[in-house]
């Protein structure tokens, strides 16, 4: 809209034009739109950086003939965002900084070689300098970077401090620059254009299949087997589905992976909404480790380790990996810290146990939070008559205990207790383990009482 | 990868001869119990079983989502019954059908040294149909599979054998009278191929890591647990000295 612009007071604005809405900035909004573009760039090439909170930096090095040339490659990131309803601006240089200058304040979009000559042109906010040193340098007369460019060097950095130089040295290419990349870039990548987009979960499996292929070759080539693998599908819309899947020992079969995303897309299916359909896949390897070639033993050896792998792969893709656990134990005596969940996936070789001491009886059902219960017992210490547990009331038949543990006071701090564990049998042959919280009046006056396993 | 010597047994004679010797490896079999807070002793019994299994797989231990109330596994009470955790996987689905899912993923794997499924009440999508499904797969598998019921009810099913598990006080033992003895319990043979069914007061001795039977008060056979009261606990002064300043204590001003 002419007339308008950033950072302009809405005063301004409507006095310009009186019909404009007014709606409040949303920055986290906006920073998640602006990762969505990234994520859908990354169709073009697998580096794709941020810039700000309004721009993207794509390194099309080595990408630019898949499109068939960096004109026809602007021009179709242009139509397309364009279709999605975006207003974009685009240019392309060979730094960062110049295509920083040509996309924002720049005519031309493709910089030759050398972009001297088309950068000379363009104010100073083209460097991405800030507004004070911007507006400073304009005081002493610097209009455009081309006023900057052969200046001598000492003074410049005397007054405005080592950012004025460095902008213009990585707009002309005399020191590099370094874009951190929005995703971890990929290993290996495979992807797969249609003209007309893919709308059938079966053709989009057929695809993983074959782009598995392409990928098991290169990873043979190198002795490789993938860790971890992922898949972007491209919607046509501009929406991107992002699938991840891990395997707990390096592997490079087709089929397997492709059996992993399987399960991903299954457990997917209510979310799953392919809308006009999928125009790229892509396939990437994320994280692989070597891989030996070798030679299946056939009466016993590693088969069953494989078998249990997959399994633990397979169930770890559908459920995910935080649903398929191992136990690991810690040196403690606090029951419930001493055993502690792991992924599965990421837990293959245990180390030796920390410790396998004899230890007195316990639990085989803990409970990870001791539930509170009322208890009718001995005071100051004596072990519980009666308690009423999840709304039942149980007499106390036999006892083994106290078994006093203390707290552990690096961890929790001065307000922790001691704690009494009692062993007990109700009338019913239900063998609990209850604990007293605190010891009588000298760490509490009234303790509570907790359960916290059951025997068998 | 079953290895040919390898049997579950109960241990008692009497119990194996009406199973054929044994508890078929290649088949499906239920342990339930009337409430929830049974749930340990059904687990012992599971477990003591499935500790017998020697070979080298993992055993998978599904929990169905609706078990919140039976707390988790403990790898020190586990060993107990010489069974290490280390074997364990254990899988914590979201839903009763990726559990059922899973279920049927680890029955087929035949990696495994058995599967134990544990599901509260009877859900009703763990139908005959599915049980079915799961028993031509643990055949083919040649695993033990045990379904681990929580307070459930009778029910068709494809299961081999169904026991019936439901805690009983325990008897005293010959060191420490006045203690907690181990577990004890009625165990009923609900359901049997052969068809021939029964119920005994069992308990379990930790000793000799079997079953025996434990009928009345005084006819104990089992010499009793070693006794743990004074036992050597360490602590841990390796972590100690980490804190340098601990949070002074706040005097009241008021």
């Amino acid at each position: 809209m002419s007339g308008i612009s950033i950072e302009q007071t809405l005063g301004d604005a409507r006095a310009i034009n009186p019909d404009i809405d007014c709606v409040q900035h949303d920055v986290h909004a906006d920073m998640k739109l602006l990762k969505q573009i990234a994520r859908w760039c990354e169709r073009y090439t697998p580096l794709v950086a941020l810039s700000g909170k309004d721009g993207l930096f794509l390194n099309i090095t080595g990408c630019v003939h898949l499109f068939g040339g960096e004109k026809a490659m602007l021009e179709d990131i242009m139509v397309r965002l364009k279709a999605q309803g975006f207003a974009v601006r685009l240019g392309i240089a060979n730094t960062a900084g110049a295509a920083w200058a040509l996309s924002r304040y720049g005519d031309c979009m493709i910089a030759p070689q050398n972009a001297r000559a088309l950068l000379e042109p363009l104010p100073l906010d083209a460097l991405r300098l800030s507004k004070t040193t911007v507006r400073e340098l304009a005081q002493l007369g610097f209009k455009t970077i081309g006023c900057l460019a052969d200046l001598p060097r000492a003074p410049i950095a005397a007054r405005f401090g080592n950012e004025v130089l460095l902008r213009l040295d990585q707009a002309l290419g005399r020191e590099d620059e370094a874009l951190s990349p929005f995703q971890p870039a990929a290993e290996l990548v495979h992807e797969k254009r249609f003209s007309d987009p893919v709308v059938h979960e079966d053709g989009i499996r057929a695809t993983i299949l074959i782009l598995a292929k392409q990928l098991a070759l290169r990873l043979e080539e190198r002795g490789l087997g993938m860790r971890k693998c992922k898949l972007l599908l491209f919607r046509a819309d501009g929406e991107v589905t992002f699938l991840e899947v891990e395997a707990s020992i390096p592997m490079r079969d087709a089929k397997r992976i492709a059996a992993l995303f399987d399960e991903r897309l299954a457990n997917l299916r209510d979310e799953w909404d392919a809308g006009f359909g999928f125009d790229v896949v892509q396939l990437s390897i994320l994280r692989s480790e070597r891989l030996e070639a070798r030679q299946e033993d056939m009466i016993t050896g590693c088969l069953s380790q494989e078998k249990l792998s997959r399994l633990v792969d397979h169930l770890s893709a559908r459920l995910g990996s935080d649903r398929v656990q191992v136990y690991q134990t810690t040196a403690t005596h606090i029951p419930e810290r001493r055993s502690s969940l792991a992924p599965a996936m990421h837990n293959q070789p245990q180390q030796a146990a920390t410790e396998k001491t004899d230890t007195a009886i316990r639990p085989i059902l803990l409970f990870p939070r001791p539930e509170l219960t009322e208890v009718m017992a001995e005071v100051p210490e004596g072990p519980p008559i009666r308690f009423r547990w999840r709304k039942a009331q149980y007499e106390v038949t036999c006892f083994e205990g106290p078994e006093r543990i203390a707290c552990e006071w690096w961890k929790d701090g001065r307000n922790a207790h001691t704690r009494d564990y009692f062993r007990i049998e109700t009338s019913e042959g239900c063998r609990l383990w209850l604990f007293r919280y605190g010891l009588y009046e000298r760490e509490t006056d009234a303790p509570k009482w907790y359960v916290q396993g059951i025997f068998a | 990868m079953a290895t040919h010597h390898e049997r579950l047994r109960i241990g008692i004679g009497e119990i194996d001869t009406l199973l054929g010797d044994r508890i078929a490896l290649n088949e499906l079999h239920e342990v339930r119990c009337s409430f929830s807070r049974d749930i340990g002793c059904a687990c012992g019994f599971v477990v003591a079983l499935t500790a017998q299994l020697k070979s080298a797989g993992k055993i998978v231990w599904i929990t169905e989502p609706a078990i919140g109330d039976a707390g988790r596994l403990f790898p020190d009470g586990l060993a107990h019954f010489g069974f290490d955790a280390e074997r364990l996987v254990q899988i914590n689905p979201l839903h009763l059908n990726d559990a059922l899912w899973a279920a049927g993923e680890a029955a087929r794997n035949g990696s495994l040294a058995a599967i134990v499924f544990h599901v509260k009440g009877n859900p009703k999508m763990f139908d005959l149909s599915v049980s079915r499904k799961l028993m031509l797969r643990v055949q083919n598998s040649g695993r033990p599979f045990f379904i681990l019921r929580q307070a459930g009810q009778e029910e068709a099913s494809s299961t081999a054998t169904r026991w019936y598990v439901q805690p009983e006080q325990s008897l005293p033992d010959n060191n420490f009278e006045k203690g907690v003895g181990h577990m004890r319990l009625r165990l009923t043979l609900e359901k049997n191929r052969n068809g021939q069914t029964g119920q005994w007061l069992i308990a379990y001795n930790p000793q000799s890591r079997s079953f025996e039977h434990a009928a009345s008060n005084t006819a104990t056979t089992h010499s009793g647990l070693p006794v743990y009261a004074p036992f050597h606990r360490p602590d841990l002064s390796a972590q100690m000295g980490q804190i340098l300043a601990p949070e002074r204590e706040k005097r009241q001003t008021s």
